[in-house]
């Protein structure tokens, strides 16, 4: 994808580390998010990209080290900086019982928007994920891509300017898969940098504009798909990022 | 802005079927059924009425002088008293089916009652009591007593009681109304997204704790109405009996919230919840009614559910209690004890998280 990014740094790691019990689970990971890109974390199971991910959105304190978000630490300035981000989560952090509108009043509001304008940010939302229509039906009634959509649509009311998504297209068929990364895609092309993680390496390679490769707690390697490639083999016709990644981290089974 | 997180968070707990069904018509079930099971026990709280008690009393007593007085007294209010000699008292109270029994020796007197008339027991102390401080301040003469009802036994009949008690006691159970939102939150990381959007612990624990007293109030008002129009429950005092189930709703959902915080799961947390609820019942009156119950009474004070119990069925037999203020201080103080504690427990997990 072509990069449309600045020079400006949005979000920077400096040697992250965290440790549960004697494993290091992220390991002085040090990486900088330039302003209007689509950065791509990928990694096998366990190599950390989840806790580095919680880290990123304060949800799990690091050991050493900290996040730089907008140029201040974003532990000591969560007020003020939460609310230039915004987290699709993996899992689906939605209420069942409440209808389309509910949900994305209740977590857009979070970020302290009322009245009138809420009640706009609720329709856009709705509107951009292509659920204006069931916007009365309650989120238990949605399939799984549906409700996919509706995760997303909950996390983009407030306007963040960093959208972090981890995994967002897990278990959906592919016209879903597709209208969410072209979501992306628009989200991007509007201002929006975004975090991505995936073990989907077509979609990565799709919407990425810098791709990490990450395994063990670290940054094994990182730069366009082309540079990736190139790692490898000189001719990157011939090779595909799955490839890549697999010759970089090996293919021993990580859940055993 | 929270307004919203509360009135989603109540909409969550308001559309959760079986949380209606079981605090509206839960409390109606049990209550027509201990009612109905129970109504005989509580049938003798209603008067004494008129009975037979039987008396003895030593030739020099100083009492003697008076027991002509005593016997008219006592006829005037139901109760015909007649004198047996010689004999054991409890054996006298069984061969003529007696209401009870005075011995008078000396200058004092010991009033003897059987399991089966308490109350006609209770109504003879009551007028000896009443005699003999007359007899001191010199008033004989004028006497005049009304001992219908005294005063620690209010008139309230099977179906009030548990009528009033299963409200108060579904109440003190109001954490299965939280269990939809708090499973949820929990089961799909819904709290994730309230900590990234730096929500505090206080306002996560008011949107939970506001709409699920309020959830809890408005079921039980509706099953409280269904209880006046179908069974004909009696409250004695409307404004004070809705302020004291309103604060003990509130102590018992912050005891709930607390629960959770401190478990992190919800089957443990409805478990201790049941558990300590079923206990404080089971002393404060909620099975055994608290008058019949041979539990002490220093016990039985512990419980807030035995001040709410006492106070509401007192203002409904006797349309005034000496329980109100305690019930209402003591279900305040635990509420604002287990918000301290729930509140706290968050912030220390936040400030490590």
């Amino acid at each position: 994808m072509e990069n449309k990014s600045s020079n400006e740094i949005i979000l920077k790691t400096k040697d992250l580390t965290k440790k549960y019990s004697n494993t290091v689970v992220v390991d002085n990971l040090n990486i900088e998010i330039k302003k209007g890109e689509v950065f791509g974390l990928l990694g096998p199971n366990g190599a950390g990209k989840s806790t580095t991910m919680n880290m990123i959105c304060n949800l799990i304190k690091p050991d050493l080290g900290n996040v730089e978000f907008m140029g201040k630490d974003f532990r000591k300035n969560k007020k003020e900086l939460s609310s230039k981000l915004g987290y699709i989560p993996q899992h689906l952090a939605i209420h069942g019982n409440l209808k389309a509108w509910e949900n994305v009043e209740l977590f857009t509001s979070l970020y302290g928007i009322k009245g009138s304008e809420l009640k706009s940010r609720i329709d856009e939302s709705l509107e951009y994920v292509g659920l204006m229509e069931r916007r009365n039906d309650y989120a238990k009634t949605f399939s799984g891509g549906m409700k996919r959509r509706l995760n997303i649509a909950c996390a983009i009311g407030h306007h963040p300017d960093l959208l972090i998504f981890d995994e967002p297209t897990v278990g959906i068929d592919p016209q879903s898969r597709n209208f969410i990364l072209e979501k992306i895609k628009e989200s991007n092309k509007n201002g929006t940098t975004v975090i991505y993680t995936s073990h989907y390496m077509e979609e990565v390679e799709a919407i990425c504009t810098r791709i990490a490769i990450m395994d063990n707690g670290k940054i094994i390697a990182s730069g366009t798909s082309e540079e990736l490639k190139k790692l490898v083999v000189e001719d990157t016709s011939s090779i595909t990022l799955e490839e890549v990644f697999l010759t970089l981290t090996g293919k021993k089974l990580r859940d055993m | 802005m929270i307004r919203y997180l509360i009135k989603n968070n109540f909409k969550i707990m308001f559309r959760n079927g079986v949380n209606l069904l079981i605090y509206v018509i839960g409390p109606i079930l049990i209550s027509a059924v201990l009612a109905s099971a129970f109504s005989s026990l509580l049938e003798s709280y209603e008067s004494a009425g008129q009975f037979r008690a039987g008396y003895s009393i030593e030739d020099d007593s100083s009492m003697a002088l008076y027991i002509d007085a005593l016997k008219e007294v006592a006829q005037d209010n139901g109760i015909y008293l007649t004198e047996y000699e010689t004999g054991d008292p409890q054996k006298i109270i069984e061969n003529n089916d007696l209401g009870g029994f005075v011995k008078i020796k000396g200058d004092s007197y010991t009033v003897y009652e059987s399991a089966d008339s308490k109350v006609e027991g209770a109504t003879l102390e009551y007028l000896m009591t009443a005699f003999f401080n007359a007899i001191i301040s010199g008033d004989t003469e004028s006497l005049k007593l009304s001992i219908s009802y005294p005063e620690h036994a209010p008139s309230v009949n099977s179906t009030d009681y548990y009528g009033i008690i299963y409200i108060a006691y579904f109440g003190w159970l109001s954490i299965i109304c939280a269990a939809g939102l708090l499973s949820n939150e929990k089961k799909n990381r819904i709290t994730e997204r309230l900590c990234v959007s730096d929500l505090s612990s206080l306002k996560t624990y008011l949107s939970r704790l506001i709409p699920l007293v309020t959830s809890v109030l408005i079921t039980l008002s509706i099953s409280s109405f269904l209880n006046v129009f179908l069974l004909g429950v009696h409250w004695g005092n409307a404004l004070l009996s809705a302020l004291i189930v309103f604060v003990s709703i509130l102590a018992a959902s912050a005891f709930g919230l607390m629960l959770f915080e401190l478990t992190q799961n919800m089957v443990a947390a409805t478990f201790l919840s049941f558990a300590v609820v079923w206990t404080m019942g089971f002393i404060g009156g909620s099975f055994e009614t608290y008058m019949l119950s041979s539990h002490s009474e220093t016990l039985k004070n512990l419980m807030p559910i035995y001040h709410e119990n006492r106070a509401l069925v007192e203002l409904s037999g006797m349309g005034h209690s000496d329980y109100v203020m305690s019930a209402i201080l003591y279900a305040g103080v635990l509420a604002v004890i287990f918000s301290v504690i729930s509140v706290g427990c968050a912030e220390i997990k936040r400030r490590k998280r």
